[in-house]
């Protein structure tokens, strides 16, 4: 490592942080020069946000240090991040929709008169300025943010960064919501801002933006920078592998089992400003995966399918029968199942018994005459669960699901699901953040599923794990399915190839 | 030994308040253990059990229920005006009957105005169930012109007023009522989904519960259990009037966050609330005795509600640190 | 061809909308107008400019009130302990009036403080203990209530002649409350409008997530609410005994929901962010004491004005739902 401090505004050194007992940074070592633009990718999960959010001053880091300027620094909350000089513009905007432009800008440093009467001619008129030199001359700074669309609200967001003369400025996803002509000014702010001397940290899933904007690229995978390279040394097919590369000890179960006739299908599936016709099919007992890079729109179409997103057209079948309408009650009745990428918000009740968590979904089945639960069928159906899944619990009936241990949160959703059966099964994302031996006892389970003829459609990041585990590979990009492989065609580069664009 | 031990772990700290309480007052006040007064507690428990059951149900998902207080004196003048209806029908057991009915169903209807306006167009509940409470006095008030209905036929009056030894005869009533919803809340299909939707909204969706129809079902019960809360306070009272339920929200309110239900939702049991509310009317009624004035009482229950909801957010916390 | 079958549903999901957010932004005054047009027509005195300033004087009490409800709606929270309040800090001011014969100025700063003094519990609970406002505010609805109760014995109490001053002074004709009231709105508005901290408080109402993450003091900005609020339910309450004379041990009940409904009314948001005091407090509350006046007039029994309350805050707060689940916050 170049130890010369002066070409750096930013050294981290050896952070770590951990949240209970999750290590979330490993070991993050990155450095960012002067006037450069640091390109940072990472799926999700990989502790992007839990990084940037050390920096910024929401979280506090367990251990490391940080230098900035060349003067140790301590990010001890968000003010005195922000007053260091660091910027950061979040994905999830910081903005006051009832309030004016210039008000959020100036929201905590009004410029007030002696009686404390705030002076809007003068902020008005900063704030002009401010969005003129990054280039944004068409939004009037009296405008109320809610009147903006997305694209312009960034804009705001991103002026608010050089309202503090902020030597550093983060951005956090900034294109996901942005047309394409937004993009461009976006691009062009950036450089504008290197021009003027800032450094910036771009964290983004795009890798051609990544590569076109960008002076060095990090790569951030399970809590630790793989490697951190300038641009011209490296080409996206690295960059890939080492973002989704894990270890390569995993080992698949092997499962005999017949793959039948087609069984279900998706046909023309449309969303407003998404996806435009849509169409595949699964076999009964067969695994597909859904591989793809951040953004790609796996996540979105299924829950499209699921009912949770809205659909503007479009038709899904099992074994000829139209499941109609496409809610999340009348698809579980038609035997779909759903795990969601993001376990705590939308797969557990975290305050609940594990028990109570296996059941949730089957309660229709456990109901007998007058509406009872049966209790005993329901403490057999968790016992079976619990034993089946090898989830680790000193007492199913007693033990909240939010103590579990990642793994074991995963299996408990998982058992939910299985409880039932289902006959066409759709897993996001099933072993991220998981242990070795916990994601061999789920692929085996996934097997089983299938095994049982059910269908089962896989969304994942891990190229390795897909090819481990299914007989086809669809792969999406940018809303589209860009390729469909069969086993004997599951060759790395092919599947990047299509991930980052590429059509086959 | 051993089912003893389950029943110990399983009653949770009002429970022991509740003891505490009772034998603090049997040792220090005056006339307290004296049967007729144990008596009159059981009876003015009644009311305040049902209507607190049955609004333990919104507050299980976060809400609450304001109108029940209102439907007390709604169901009653209705309800009495048609017991005692003048001619040849008045009087008799077809005219309770359908007195009763008639009281369930009000209570019944503004539970689904409730549910459907709280589901429908997302109002805050608590706004929602003042709007009505309003609406509900008034209709009683425009009912009765302010006057008492009197005339109940005295059958009914007896339930309301005779004992089986210390125990009233409603509280076999309210007790049921209390049993009815703790099955439901412990035993049925309904039960699981409103702790879930209670608990996670989202969650519950992704698992096919339909969230919408549980929070309705939750608010046309409360409205129910208003409607039966009223019989009975028809039947102590022997009269309908329109002030009845006045000041009874603190009482409601404080039976339910004493007896550990969280504001925010998501968990607690009815046997914990059924206490609360005995834990209630004992205090109500050892006040009377010692002529506590009227203002401390108020003063008193609102400082009970404070203290209890903090120490339920921090019971909170404790417990999601761990 | 699908692409036109497409954008003529696309048109009248538009055309929908448009006519939801417009029957929820102006259709209370539509109503109003209906019912202005209805009390004229049973009793045409009730247009006059006499029965105008009676009900810019008895709508002034209130008023106060419903400015003090627009700085907690602004936040995001909810006050039901306002009525109690008035009644407790105006037994203290009358009090001190009747027994230690204070300056009538004196008393109002009391009962002002009385009233900050219920808000600071108010604040202290809801900002910082976090507990749900509407469970804080109802229990000091009882608290409150409970210290006016031990102050007067349960009694009523009158006040001393001297008060009646006040009652009856007028300037130009319009009854000296109006001012005040007037004064208070103007002083409110310019605090909402003009300085850094009131704008902080309808950021914090908008997204109190991000207002922290910004910097901005957000306990401190909702407890200073609450405290505003009381304050001037305070003055409100001792404004409102020197109108009566009297303070009855059922002075202002139920007047909470007067004050959210005008609140409301005046463009106030339950979900926080929103509200304008000038004009927004001074139309709401005059439209509810327009219906109160007129359904007096016209002789309906006091009965049927609660059930109208009760409808009048039922629409208002369906029509605020309505136009709050389509914004993008």
């Amino acid at each position: 490592m170049n130890t010369d401090t002066n070409e750096y505004i930013l050294q981290l050194n050896e952070i770590t942080k951990s949240f209970d007992t999750v290590k979330v940074l490993k070991n993050i070592t990155i450095s960012l020069k002067k006037g450069e633009i640091l390109g940072l990718v990472g799926e999700n999960g990989s502790g992007k946000s839990t990084l940037m959010n050390i920096l910024g001053g929401v979280y506090q880091r367990n251990s490391g240090d940080i230098i900035l300027n060349g003067q140790p620094f301590e990010p001890a909350s968000p003010k005195v991040s922000q007053d260091a000089g660091i910027a950061f513009v979040h994905q999830e905007l910081n903005l006051f929709t009832n309030l004016s432009v210039a008000e959020n800008l100036f929201i905590t440093k009004m410029k007030k008169d002696k009686f404390g009467k705030i002076n809007k001619k003068y902020m008005n008129r900063i704030a002009k300025e401010k969005m003129e030199k990054l280039g944004v001359a068409d939004i009037t700074p009296g405008t109320i943010i809610g009147t903006l669309p997305m694209g312009q609200r960034q804009m705001v967001e991103i002026t608010k960064s050089i309202m503090q003369d902020a030597g550093i400025i983060i951005f956090d996803e900034p294109t996901t919501s942005l047309s394409n002509k937004e993009k461009l000014k976006l691009f062009e702010i950036m450089h504008t801002m290197k021009n003027q001397g800032k450094s910036i940290i771009f964290i983004s899933h795009i890798l051609e933006d990544v590569f076109e904007h960008c002076d060095e690229i990090a790569v951030l995978r399970d809590g630790e920078i793989i490697a951190q390279t300038y641009t011209k040394d490296t080409d996206t097919a690295t960059v890939i592998k080492n973002m989704v590369g894990r270890e390569l000890t995993n080992i698949y179960p092997v499962c005999a089992k017949e793959v039948g006739s087609i069984a279900f299908e998706a046909r023309n599936i449309c969303q407003e400003g998404r996806f435009e016709d849509i169409n595949f099919n699964i076999r009964e007992g067969e695994i597909v995966g859904l591989f793809g890079l951040m953004g790609a729109g796996r996540t979105e179409l299924l829950r499209c399918m699921f009912g949770l997103d809205p659909m503007l057209s479009g038709e899904i079948e099992y074994k000829g029968k139209r499941i109609n309408p496409v809610t999340p009650v009348n698809c579980i009745d038609n035997g779909m199942a759903f795990i969601t990428e993001n376990r705590r918000e939308e797969g557990l009740l975290l305050t609940k018994s594990i028990k109570d968590n296996v059941v949730m979904a089957d309660l229709n089945e456990l109901t007998r005459k007058l509406h009872f639960i049966d209790r005993s069928a329901e403490q057999k159906a968790t016992d079976k669960m619990v034993t089946d899944l090898k989830v680790k619990t000193y007492d199913a009936n007693k033990q909240n699901a939010g103590t579990l241990s990642g793994g074991n949160q995963q299996k408990v959703i998982l058992a939910k699901w299985v409880l039932k059966e289902p006959k066409i099964f759709f897993l996001d994302e099933p072993t991220r953040g998981i242990d070795v031996g916990a994601k061999y006892e789920i692929y085996s389970i996934i097997q089983n599923l299938a095994k049982n003829k059910s269908c089962v459609l896989m969304v994942s990041s891990e190229m390795e794990e897909l090819m481990g585990v299914c007989d086809r590979i669809m792969v999406m990009n940018n809303n589209k399915i860009t390729g469909v492989f069969e086993k004997s065609e599951f060759y790395p580069e092919s599947l990047m190839k299509s991930a980052v664009g590429g059509a086959k | 030994m051993r089912y003893i031990k389950k029943i110990y772990k399983s009653i949770d700290a009002i429970g022991w308040f509740l003891l505490g309480f009772f034998i603090l007052a049997l040792i220090f006040v005056p006339k307290f253990s004296s049967p007729s007064v144990i008596e009159s507690v059981l009876s003015q428990a009644c009311v305040l059990m049902v209507l607190s059951c049955g609004v333990h149900l919104t507050v299980l998902n976060g809400g609450v229920d304001f109108t029940s207080t209102a439907l007390l004196a709604l169901t009653t003048v209705i309800g009495g005006s048609i017991m005692s209806v003048k001619g040849p029908l008045g009087g008799t057991g077809f005219a309770v009957a359908a007195g009763c009915i008639t009281m369930i169903l009000l209570g019944l209807l503004f539970g689904v105005i409730n549910g459907f306006s709280i589901v429908t167009f997302k109002m805050p509940s608590f706004i929602v169930t003042m709007a009505t409470q309003m609406i509900v006095n008034g209709l009683a008030v425009v009912y009765t012109g302010g006057a008492t209905i009197t005339g109940i036929p005295t059958g009914f009056c007896n339930f309301g007023n005779k004992s089986i030894g210390i125990f009233p005869l409603t509280m076999i009533l309210a007790l049921a009522i209390g049993v009815f919803l703790h099955i439901l809340l412990s035993r049925t299909r309904f039960g699981r989904q409103l702790y879930a939707v209670g608990t996670n909204p989202k969650a519950s969706l992704v698992s096919g519960i339909s969230v919408k129809k549980t929070i309705f079902k939750a608010y046309v019960i409360s409205g129910i259990c208003a409607g039966i809360a009223g019989i009975i306070e028809l039947a102590q009272m022997q009269c309908g009037s329109v002030n009845y339920g006045g000041t009874m929200f603190n009482d409601i309110m404080g039976a339910i966050i004493v007896g550990g239900t969280s504001p925010s939702g998501g968990r607690g049991k009815i046997p914990n609330t059924i206490m609360g509310a005995l834990l209630l009317a004992m205090i109500s009624v050892v006040f009377n005795i010692m002529n506590v004035p009227y203002y401390f009482i108020t003063l008193i229950k609102g400082l009970i509600i404070l203290i209890a909801a903090s120490l339920d957010l921090l019971n909170q916390q404790k417990h999601s640190n761990k | 061809m699908e692409n036109s079958v497409e954008q003529k549903e696309q048109k009248s999901k538009l055309m929908k909308s448009k006519a939801i957010d417009l029957f929820c932004t102006y259709g209370l005054y539509i109503i109003f107008g209906a019912l202005v047009i209805f009390f004229t027509v049973q009793e045409p005195g009730f247009f006059s400019l006499k029965n105008a300033l009676t009900i810019l004087k008895s709508a002034s009490t209130l008023g106060i009130a419903t400015v003090g409800m627009f700085f907690v709606l602004i936040v995001g929270g909810i006050d039901i302990s306002v009525a109690s309040n008035m009644y407790f800090s105006a037994v203290v001011g009358t009090t001190l009036l009747n027994n230690f014969g204070c300056p009538l100025l004196l008393c109002f700063v009391i009962s002002c403080l009385c009233g900050v003094l219920i808000g600071f519990i108010n604040g202290f609970f809801v900002a910082k203990v976090k507990i749900v406002p509407f469970i804080v505010t109802l229990a000091t609805l009882s608290v409150a209530k409970g210290l006016g109760l031990f102050f007067t014995k349960q009694q009523m109490l009158f006040l001393d002649k001297s008060s009646m001053v006040l009652a009856k002074s007028k300037l130009f004709g319009i009854s000296s409350y109006v001012f005040i009231f007037l004064g208070i709105v103007l002083i409110a508005h310019y605090v909402l409008t003009s300085t850094q901290f009131g704008r902080q408080m309808y950021a914090c109402g908008n997204n109190l997530t991000s207002a922290n993450r910004m910097g901005i003091n957000g306990t401190k900005v909702v407890f200073i609410a609450y405290i505003i609020c009381g304050g001037l339910a305070g003055i409100a309450g001792m404004v409102n005994a020197t109108n009566l004379s009297v303070i009855n041990p059922n002075f202002a009940q139920g007047d909470e929901f007067v004050v959210i409904s005008s609140a409301v009314i005046g463009g106030a948001s339950l979900f926080g962010g929103k509200g304008r005091v000038l004009p927004g407090a001074i139309i709401g509350i005059v439209m509810i004491q327009v219906i109160i006046n007129g359904l007096t007039m016209i002789g309906a029994s006091a009965y049927v004005y609660t059930i109208f309350r009760g409808v009048i805050i039922f629409l208002a707060v369906m029509m605020d739902s309505i136009r709050f689940s389509g914004e993008i916050r």
